[in-house]
């Protein structure tokens, strides 16, 4: 018989998507029946590059929207370059796509007039979009071996990069290359494709290592210390490798233990089965790049971490049911090299809030029954102490009923923000506000400790508002590495529900979609390591009404010093 | 934190969360009372074969009734439990119940890939690893240039001795493995088009470059539109396989890449889906089983329509599950229907949702009859119903060999502390209840249903039941009787015989003419490679006992049907029990130990009418 582990395994893996699908799921759009080209060339180091696959995938704003149109099926468009480096993509459905091609060894080349390595770009009816080329070189490659104290191979072991002076960008990982960060079974790491200047390798760290038990290795730089500021730079040129960077890691037996419980803040009793996160601390310098760990309760309350480097560090439990009414105190510890004990974790019974869900502006039935279909949730804001991650795993959970009743539960006292997600159909359907008594609680419904509030009503509408934007630069062109991000926010609505986000595309135009109706405040900013300081954020504020995409120009002016 | 971080990391609590509310505790009222016994431990320790110390291994004890124990089973999957300097460890608070243990080891794998054991608070457990084997090689287009960053896959479909295994459809067999399909690609060409797939168990294996892979939804790579490459440069009626033993490394797997054209099925599901999840599809290969690919159907498409893309041709079955238990809303699933693909698309496929079944009912432990107060019956370590391992499990018997079963791993619970039971989430067919009982004490005396009128009880055990779609069978009574015996020896092979003494099968056939068709009395083993064997849990009475040689395709890797599920299974070696009149007698509580089983060649039965 085989193993139940498989069997569980596949269960699991049944059951994960089944039920983690509804966390994700959203509409795929309508493919259209326009379609148009796109036509450019692949140089590399600058002669023709033959043979380079460039993919065209559907573009959504940010990186959890791609996810979501790949569990729904949206398949990249492929083409592959000519002898002379020329692709053309026909009969493209037309939409938005990022083109890039998939050369996991090249990046783009830094003085380039095309400077990106993916390009935003809208596809038109009948139009062949042209030159959208990309000038490629080699990547660097850096190479070597990962051995514990006793000169055994460290297997499966996380390799990180940081950048050891200004030239390096950090963003690095992506899903289709993560696989290099890792050590085989010798040890042996092979990190390529990186882009030229220098960096401070290290081993350990555990980025994923707190799932499942895994050997946490305490961070160790090459070529074998703990301290960054010790740390060799290994430098990287453009088609070049640097081999035997090899790193002994310093301790990969043990760092210090956290250890502690889980009380009901109310009664002191011990509770089991609770999960503990414990993450680094804003003033914590690993913050960031440690995301901490997770861990039962065990019978008495009972919860340890094992491998803590000394450091300032902030923990919070929650339980697994879903139905649980309790949320988690936040709790700081610090490690100053030696054992913490004694860390106590109060979970209390929180908040509540009730009351009904409508829709704005229509009756349609078949869009009223789509509500109890989307997943309710709420954060609460008010306790400075806390980061977005440690207030996501705290979140309150929340349900609508198919009679039209909702509940959202498990809320600690401060201002909590109601938020409605999952699949709303092709038109959109947004949480647009909440109302208690009358009133709009834009800055969240003010709750007390352990307070129930009902009568409240979760008011949703159709999201169909367009921004078309585009932006004009002045004062020099943009370069190279810039990635230019426009972001709509509902000027009365503090809620992060009321915003929007896309990529400002090659041609300076760009697309923010699925808004509700309202005024917003439309912003460009440069993300870019290359500019020698911020340029001045532009805003401009546009009317979003229902049915006619609002339309907006902002002038992006380079020279002007920024915020 | 930079931003793909962060994404990351919320993907992460979101699937533990989400772990947590698939391990949700069922809607309909199941009996989850746990007993208020003081929790136990589980100790152990973890060795290489040849005895050496594992440290740092990471261990898992997995509840057998992970439905009905949500929390436990999420608590294990998070609890960083690793072996010491010396191998050992120790899983600590344990509830009553059964439990799987786990051990995790990048780059090893578990030695013994016979049949899942289950273990209790208070047993001690050695796990053996081995090195696991590499694959290594080059994949390269037809110029020689490097085909970087593809994915690589490597299933195994034959086992260490070359015999024919279904393979694991989540690549690895292990969760962890499957996870971090989710989260890196686990094996990917690099620049030079070098790659190295590790931790692979012995056996043999098809190596293939491209293609979507199972849990392709999270990244598009250029080359997951094609349908895979296998090595050495084709589709898989053309692969070679690539044979490795354990800590081989097989070296120079290169593969010529061509861009074999992909293929899509699409279709419809059809039927109940009152999930606010959506449906999941999935294509397995009919020959070996591998997970091929998963589409997703959204709660709120029109038409529940799905595509599955980048298939190469060939036979598969496809299948839809859907549900969420966290709704409470049952797990609805389809009967997995056989696709093939020849040079096109195939569209129009149709698949079915039908409601999922259950059966429930109570086990009850009765006492030895004569009250039994000999030696041998007492016992250090008494059993508690709450430690049997239950399951439902399909009897395959009149089903094609390569249709596969999604949902068997549901199929198992534990009662509670008064013994009653819940298995859910079963698809229709013919079943049989299976158990494995804790200890040596107890055994199996009936499997009964009591049917309306309550005067008619219905023998289960002879042979089994049939579920209907949906269906609930409730009421079944599972006896169980105190003062078992065991009985353990060896097979002592002649000096010609080539089959080797782990292949050898022995049975243990009741020879009191009225248990005929006792099938519970009826028992099978395998001899381990050094010929020894042991069976427990037996009621006592008088056996035959023989010893045949597995089906030479069988693998030692899979669960055979018992030749006693038939009744011209029990016919035959009662049979060949009477010739050979090799016969044993187990009173209450008996411990036989040195039993030695000379292996004689089968004698052919002839046809021999039974009433």
């Amino acid at each position: 018989m085989k193993t139940s582990m498989k069997f569980f395994a596949r269960i699991f893996f049944i059951a994960l998507i089944v039920v983690c699908a509804s966390a994700n799921a959203f509409a795929q759009d309508q493919k259209e029946q326009k379609s148009g080209s796109v036509t450019g060339r692949v140089t590399i180091d600058g002669r023709a590059a033959a043979g380079v696959i460039v993919l065209l995938s559907p573009s959504g704003s940010d990186p959890a929207r791609r996810i979501e149109l790949s569990l729904a099926g949206a398949t990249a468009i492929r083409t592959t370059t000519d002898e002379n480096g020329n692709f053309n993509f026909s009969d493209v459905p037309a939409g938005r796509y990022r083109a890039a091609p998939y050369t996991l060894s090249h990046i783009a080349a830094p003085d380039s007039k095309s400077s990106e390595h993916e390009r935003e770009i809208t596809v038109t009816h009948d139009q062949t979009l042209e030159g959208i080329d990309f000038a490629l070189i080699r990547g660097g490659v850096i190479t070597g071996r990962v051995t514990d104290a006793n000169g055994r191979p460290l297997i499966r072991e996380t390799i990180s990069l940081a950048g050891a002076d200004d030239s390096a960008p950090a963003r690095l990982w992506s899903p289709n290359n993560s696989s290099m960060f890792l050590t085989d079974d010798r040890g042996v790491y092979r990190l390529y494709g990186l882009p030229p200047g220098k960096y401070f390798v290290s081993a350990g760290g555990g980025e994923m290592s707190f799932f499942f038990g895994d050997r946490k290795t305490p961070r160790t730089y090459y070529p074998g210390v703990a301290d960054r500021a010790r740390a060799k730079p290994v430098e990287v040129t453009a088609g070049g490798e640097a081999i035997g960077i090899d790193i002994g890691v310093v301790n990969s037996a043990r760092g210090y233990q956290a250890s502690g419980r889980v009380i009901d803040g109310d009664t002191g009793k011990p509770l089991p089965n609770a999960i503990v996160l414990f993450m680094a601390a804003k003033e914590n310098p690993a913050a960031g790049s440690f995301p901490g760990g997770v861990s039962p309760s065990g019978s008495k309350g009972e919860f340890h971490f094992d491998n803590v480097s000394s450091g300032v560090y902030m923990a919070t439990a929650q339980f697994v049911e879903p139905e649980s009414e309790f949320y988690g105190d936040m709790v700081n510890f610090e490690i100053k090299n030696e054992d913490v004990k004694g860390i106590e974790i109060k979970l209390r019974r929180g908040g509540s809030i009730t009351g009904f869900v409508v829709v704005d502006d229509t009756a349609d039935p078949e869009i009223l029954a789509r509500l109890s279909q989307m997943n309710l949730a709420a954060h609460v804001t008010g306790d400075s102490a806390s980061t977005a991650e440690a207030d996501s795993f705290g979140a309150g959970r929340g349900k609508i009923n198919p009679d039209g009743s909702f509940r959202v539960w498990g809320l600690k006292p401060g201002k909590v923000h109601i938020r409605a997600g999952g699949y709303s159909g092709p038109k959109g359907l947004k949480l647009a506000r909440v109302e208690r008594d009358g009133l709009d609680q834009t800055d969240g419904v003010e709750l007390k400790a352990g307070e129930h509030i009902s009568g409240v009503r979760l008011v949703f509408a159709t999201s169909s508002g367009v921004i078309r934007g585009r932006v004009v630069i002045e004062g020099g062109p943009l370069p190279a590495g810039t990635t230019l991000i426009a972001s709509a926010k509902n000027i009365a609505d503090e809620d992060s529900d009321a915003e929007g986000r896309a990529k400002v595309d090659a041609a300076g135009n760009f697309v923010i979609e699925n808004l509700l109706p309202g005024a917003y405040e439309v912003t460009v900013s440069a993300e870019s390591d290359a500019l020698p300081s911020q340029p001045q954020k532009v805003k401009q504020t546009v009317n979003v009404a229902k049915d006619v995409p609002a339309e907006v120009t902002l002038v992006l002016n380079l020279k002007a010093k920024g915020n | 934190m930079n931003m793909d971080m962060k994404r990351v990391f919320s993907l992460v609590i979101l699937l533990t969360l989400c772990i947590a509310a698939f391990a949700q505790k069922p809607q309909r009222p199941a009996p989850v009372e746990k007993s208020k016994s003081p929790s136990r431990s589980i100790t152990g320790r973890v060795i290489i074969e040849g005895g050496q110390a594992v440290p740092s291994a990471a261990i898992l004890a997995l509840p057998v009734n992970f439905m009905g124990n949500q929390s436990a089973a999420v608590a294990s999957l998070l609890r960083p439990i690793t072996t010491d300097e010396a191998g050992r460890f120790e899983v600590k608070d344990l509830s009553s119940g059964a439990y799987s243990i786990h051990v995790l080891l990048a780059g090893y794998v578990v030695s013994d890939r016979r049949e899942q054991k289950y273990y209790r608070p208070g047993d001690t457990v050695t796990i053996s690893l081995t090195k696991g084997a590499v694959i290594t090689g080059r994949v390269t287009n037809f110029t020689g240039e490097p085909i970087v960053g593809a994915r690589m896959r490597a299933v195994r479909i034959k086992d260490a001795d070359g015999r024919p295994v279904r393979a694991d459809a989540l690549g690895g067999g292990s969760i962890f493995g499957f996870l971090d399909q989710i989260m890196n690609i686990e094996s990917q060409t690099d620049d030079r088009g070098v790659y190295r797939i590790y931790g692979l168990e012995p056996g043999s294996y098809h190596v293939s470059a491209g293609g979507k892979g199972q849990v392709s939804f999270l990244s598009t790579g250029g080359y997951d539109s094609d349908a895979p490459t296998y090595y050495p440069s084709g589709t898989i009626d053309t692969a070679a396989e690539v044979k490795v033993q354990a800590g081989d490394e097989a070296t120079g797997i290169d593969i010529r890449y061509r861009e074999n054209r992909g293929y899509a099925i699409s279709g419809t599901i059809k039927g109940q889906s009152t999930s606010t999840a959506g449906i999941s599809v999935m294509l397995t290969r009919a020959a070996s089983g591998a997970l091929e690919g998963i589409a997703f159907v959204l709660p709120n498409s029109p038409n529940h329509g799905f595509i599955l893309t980048s298939v190469s041709e060939g036979d598969y079955y496809i299948a839809a599950v859907a549900g969420n238990t966290m709704e409470g809303t049952s797990v609805a699933a389809s009967v997995a229907r056989r696709v093939s693909v020849k040079g096109a698309d195939v569209t129009g496929i149709e698949l079915a949702l039908t409601p999922l079944g259950s059966v429930s009912g109570r086990v009850l432990v009765e006492p030895a009859p004569g009250a039994d107060s000999r030696a041998e019956c007492k016992t250090a370590r008494p059993a508690s119903v709450e430690e049997v391992a239950l399951m439902a499990q399909s009897d395959r018997k009149d089903r094609p060999k390569d249709e596969p079963e999604l949902l068997a791993s549901y199929a198992t619970s534990t009662p509670n502390a008064k013994g009653e039971f819940v298995i859910r989430f079963l698809e229709q067919g013919q079943k049989r209840m299976v158990m494995k009982l804790p200890g040596e004490q107890w055994y199996a005396r009936a499997i009964t249903l009591s049917a309306t009128p309550a005067s008619r009880t219905v023998d289960l055990a002879r042979d089994g039941f049939s579920l209907k779609q949906g269906e609930s069978v409730n009421g079944i009574t599972i006896t169980l009787s105190e003062g078992a015996a065991s009985l353990s020896g060896k097979v002592v092979m002649g000096k010609e015989e080539t089959i080797p003494a782990g292949r050898m099968r022995v049975h243990l056939v009741p020879a009191e003419a009225l248990s005929a068709d006792e099938t519970l009395r009826f028992a099978e083993t395998t001899a381990q490679p050094d010929g020894t064997f042991k069976f427990t849990n037996l009621a006592p009475g008088r056996y035959w006992i023989i010893v045949r040689p597995m089906p030479d395709e069988e693998s030692l890797e899979t669960a055979s049907r018992p030749v006693a599920w038939d009744a011209s299974g029990r016919a035959g070696l009662r049979f060949e029990g009477e010739a050979l009149a090799n016969a044993v007698e187990l009173k209450p509580c008996q411990r036989v130990a040195d039993f030695l089983l000379r292996y004689t060649p089968p004698v052919k039965p002839t046809t021999k009418k039974l009433n």
